[in-house]
């Protein structure tokens, strides 16, 4: 069978190079149908067009052939929280991340520059801010700016969780498996998650030992650069990605990396590397069991990057459900973003708080104990609009649960 | 203006009025990007309430304005003339009330078409007019463009399933028009409303008919070497007193483009053309008829008869069919998908005129229509940015349509008149037929500051005031 001429073959662009769009490719390739619009957080949060892809897209492209000023389409286009919900929907496949990551290439705010390339790739600077803020947080002054703040003082002070803890194994650590042995993994601990999230961490490595894993702790430096390139500053968000990936032994049956953002990311860069999301490697290796009942009502909450990125179904729900006890109970628009977006919470507050108002909204209404979700930066985000709201519901990594359930008795 | 732009920021706040250079960029044309024109000012209520308080102000000021849903309309109609408003709808999401023994609902007209069923699903219910866009585009559109889609074919297009509709007038006041109840008018005023492409009021609240969902429902498809043996076999099934609830055809190119999208479904790429055929009802019954369409389908030497085994396999059957339009962007920089109407019997006649259409203007067209309603959307791929091949796609269309007329068909199955069309309605009616719609429509619009230079070919804002695609680099 032919291929029918009409269909352009993948990659292939019938693009002068000399026009005016050929640095945005793939950019002529939406039609304005609008089918991305109602799985677009941000559409749905304003009702406007230009929170939409869509108007994005538009946007961009009239920057490009010059009918628009590049400063004016700016603010748009830095409400996205490249959440990339828009992707899978689009019959013309467009790569609209790439086209939103494009237009903010070299256009990083110094501060934040400076943040990006010193303090995350640096496991002694990362160090000092996390005990820095792990201070503040416990004296109570982090709680204040979340009440007297700026938006943005709000969205940054929210960004340190109420029970902040620092991973304590340190790198290059062999767990050995427990029970039966099945394999090999390492673990990727992160740059934030490692300072903040020693719990997932923890949790992370008794989930995977009690499986039979034998799970080797990453070693430095482990920041994906995900934040990086969703920043405006791919370039170097790549060099990390290739750092972190190296520092790795080639040797082992999957590289584990607990925050579904930096998952997708280093997926993406490298997807020959068996980067995986630790539920989705779970799922497919099969839940051992005995497993102990936690007995809580749990609302799943998928990261976006989990969904859009990674493809994946319904993997978490279905670790879930094994677990004795345990009632996932649904909420609305779970397939919705919650507002982190890597760092968009702190770039556009206000587009922020109004997707996370609407996901809190119907957390509230479904009333769970915990809801889980399994990317940090949603973690913390979902954690700071909970306790805004003073929710007694909890914020847990899925992983937690599934520590739960695999501890001994005793 | 800025006097008109302070009074809608204290109305709606100052997030939901837009009168900056992206925010009318944004609105300056729908999903048929033929035609652009910069709105004055966009502004998007939140409530009932600041809606009305917007007409009542733009009413006092004298200001032309367009209501718009999502903006996925085909026939230009979302958009509105220099020195106009748009009013966006989208935040007028709610729906009001189910009621699930009377079979209907009451919704903002904001509210999208699928997330209406997905609504009503519970009580075995859901929304029968199911455009491709139906996962996006908005009732209150719907009602302006009395919107069709593939089940319209048995079901009925959005007339049929509108009861009633709370209207906000030209002037700032509200009506209610027809009743959720079986009750009938002296006058039937919400039959007039529906389609009347937002030119005599703006839908505050709609009534809808809700229709239980199928106990059964079988998909099928068939794929023949011919775009013309599809259509014959559609000829067959009608003929044999059959009732399908959708019969949609997709031509070779089509079909390669889903194929070769997210949205691919297992569509054979050898076929000339795809019969997809849906039954719907009681289990026994459907499936005796499903039966009997099936040996239809095998009658004029198809190159494959498939049955959707699974509800997944359905599914898929029917996002390939309802991305084709988006999937079919991929071949050009632009696309342009044009709504013409014939009688089912000429359906292969229109499609050999498609055919030579597209021999003789050079621009590659893909074709998938509802054949059940006889209703042709052939798709253009062209470059918008050159003024020739603008110039091109345009004629093609209207050479299409002219065809449409003389095998006895009409210029538009659901798309609308719009923009796009108003030069034609001259050669479906007579100047006294639209001298009466014309004065029809100033009872409601008498200063023609409802969605201005829209449907009838009348008053400022005719389509020449609209920018052409593609004139701008001229």
């Amino acid at each position: 069978m032919s291929a029918p001429e009409y269909a352009r073959p993948e990659g292939k662009s019938w693009l002068d190079p000399a026009d005016p769009v050929s640095g945005f490719p793939g950019i002529l390739d939406c039609v304005h149908c609008g089918l991305c619009l109602q799985a677009c957080p941000t559409y749905r949060a304003s009702g406007s067009e230009t929170d939409s892809p869509r108007g994005r897209i538009y946007l961009l492209r009239a920057a490009a052939e010059g009918r628009i000023g590049a400063a004016e389409i700016e603010d748009a286009i830095a409400r996205c929280v490249l959440c990339r919900a828009c992707e899978p929907v689009c019959p013309s496949q467009v790569p609209y991340h790439r086209l939103v990551e494009r237009h903010r290439e070299g256009k990083v705010p110094a501060l934040l520059r400076f943040g990006l390339r010193r303090i995350l790739p640096s496991p002694r600077a990362l160090r000092a801010a996390g005990w820095a803020l792990r201070a503040l947080r416990r004296t109570g002054v982090l709680g204040l700016a979340e009440r007297l703040g700026t938006p943005r003082m709000r969205a940054l002070a929210g960004a340190v969780p109420s029970a902040p803890r620092r991973f304590s194994a340190s790198p290059g650590q062999v767990f050995p498996a427990r029970g039966g042995a099945r394999g090999r993994v390492a673990l990727h601990t992160g740059c934030v998650a490692s300072e903040f999230f020693g719990q997932v961490l923890q949790d992370a490595v008794d989930v995977f030992t009690a499986q039979g894993f034998e799970v080797l702790v990453a070693a430095q430096p482990s920041c994906c650069g995900a934040l990086h390139a969703h920043s405006g500053d791919a370039a170097f968000g790549r060099q990390l990605a290739a750092g972190t990936l190296q520092a790795i032994p080639g040797d082992v049956d999957a590289v584990l990396v607990p925050a579904a953002g930096c998952a997708a990311h280093l997926h993406e860069y490298d997807p020959r590397r068996g980067v995986a999301d630790p539920l989705l490697f779970l799922h497919k290796v099969g839940l051992r069991g005995p497993l102990q009942p936690v007995k809580l009502r749990v609302a799943y909450d998928p990261p976006c990057h989990l969904l859009n990125v990674l493809a994946a179904k319904d993997e978490v729900g279905s670790l879930l459900r094994q677990i004795p006890e345990l009632e996932l109970v649904p909420h609305d628009e779970a397939e919705l973003c919650c507002g982190a977006g890597g760092i968009s919470f702190a770039r556009v507050p206000e587009m922020s708080d109004a997707v996370l108002a609407r996901k809190i909204e119907r957390l509230c209404a479904a009333a769970p104990d915990v809801v889980a979700s399994g990317n940090p930066g949603c973690l913390l985000r979902l954690e700071a609009g909970l306790r805004a709201r003073a929710s007694p519901i909890r914020a847990w990594h899925p992983l937690r649960l599934l520590a739960q359930a695999a501890r001994r008795h005793g | 203006m800025s006097a008109l732009a302070a009074e809608l920021r204290r109305i709606v706040g100052t997030a939901a009025v837009r009168d900056d250079p992206a925010g009318l960029l944004a609105y300056e044309s729908d999903a048929l990007t033929l035609f652009r024109c910069k709105p004055a000012a966009v502004v998007l209520p939140g409530t009932r309430d600041q809606l009305i308080e917007v007409v009542a102000a733009l009413h006092r000021h004298d200001v032309p304005f367009t209501a718009r849903g999502a903006g996925t309309g085909l026939s230009g109609g979302a958009l509105v003339p220099e020195g106009g408003v748009i009013l966006g709808l989208a935040r007028l999401n709610r729906i009001l009330e189910v009621r699930p023994e009377d079979a209907c609902a009451v919704v903002e007209p904001g509210v999208v078409n699928a997330e209406l069923s997905r609504a009503v699903e519970r009580w075995g219910l859901r929304y029968a007019p199911d455009p491709a866009s139906q996962n996006v585009c908005t009732v209150g559109g719907n009602l302006a463009e009395n919107a069709g889609g593939p089940h319209c074919f048995r079901h009925g297009m959005t007339a049929q399933h509108v009861l009633s509709a709370e209207v906000l007038l030209a002037d700032g006041s509200v009506e209610t028009w027809g009743t959720t109840l079986a009750a009938e008018d002296d006058l039937d005023l919400r039959g007039f409303l529906v389609g009347s492409e937002g030119s005599v009021g703006v839908a505050l609240r709609i009534g809808v008919r809700l229709i239980p969902l199928p106990e059964c429902v079988v998909t099928l498809f068939g794929a023949y070497d011919s775009v013309q043996d599809a259509c014959a076999t559609v000829s067959d099934i009608v003929a044999a007193g059959l009732t399908p609830v959708a019969l949609e055809v997709m031509d070779q190119k089509a079909v390669a483009a889903v194929e070769a999208s997210l949205y691919r479904a297992g569509y054979p790429l050898e076929a000339g053309a795809v019969l997809l055929v849906e039954v719907e009802g009681p289990a026994q019954k459907t499936r005796d008829d499903a039966d009997e369409i099936e040996a239809f389908l095998r009658r004029r030497r198809p190159l494959r008869v498939e049955r959707a085994a699974t509800p997944e396999q359905r599914l898929a059957l029917w996002k390939g069919r309802k991305g084709a339009g988006g999937a079919l962007g991929r071949l050009g920089p632009d696309s342009y998908v044009m709504d013409g109407v014939v009688p089912r019997s000429r359906l292969a006649q229109v499609m050999d005129y498609v055919d030579q259409v597209e021999a003789e203007s050079g621009l590659p067209v893909a074709n998938l229509f509802h054949a059940g309603d006889g209703n042709i959307h052939p798709h253009f791929s062209y470059d918008a940015r050159d003024p020739q091949q603008a110039r091109a796609v345009e004629e093609a269309g209207a050479r299409i349509l002219r065809r449409c007329l003389q095998l006895g068909g009409s210029l538009t199955g659901e798309h609308g008149i719009g923009l796009e069309k108003q030069a034609f309605l001259g050669e479906q009616f007579g100047a006294a037929d639209i001298a009466l719609m014309e004065r029809l429509r100033r009872a409601f619009n008498p200063r023609d500051r409802l969605n201005p230079g829209k449907g009838l070919p009348l008053g400022r804002g005719c389509a020449e005031s609209f920018h052409r695609h593609g004139g701008y680099r001229a």
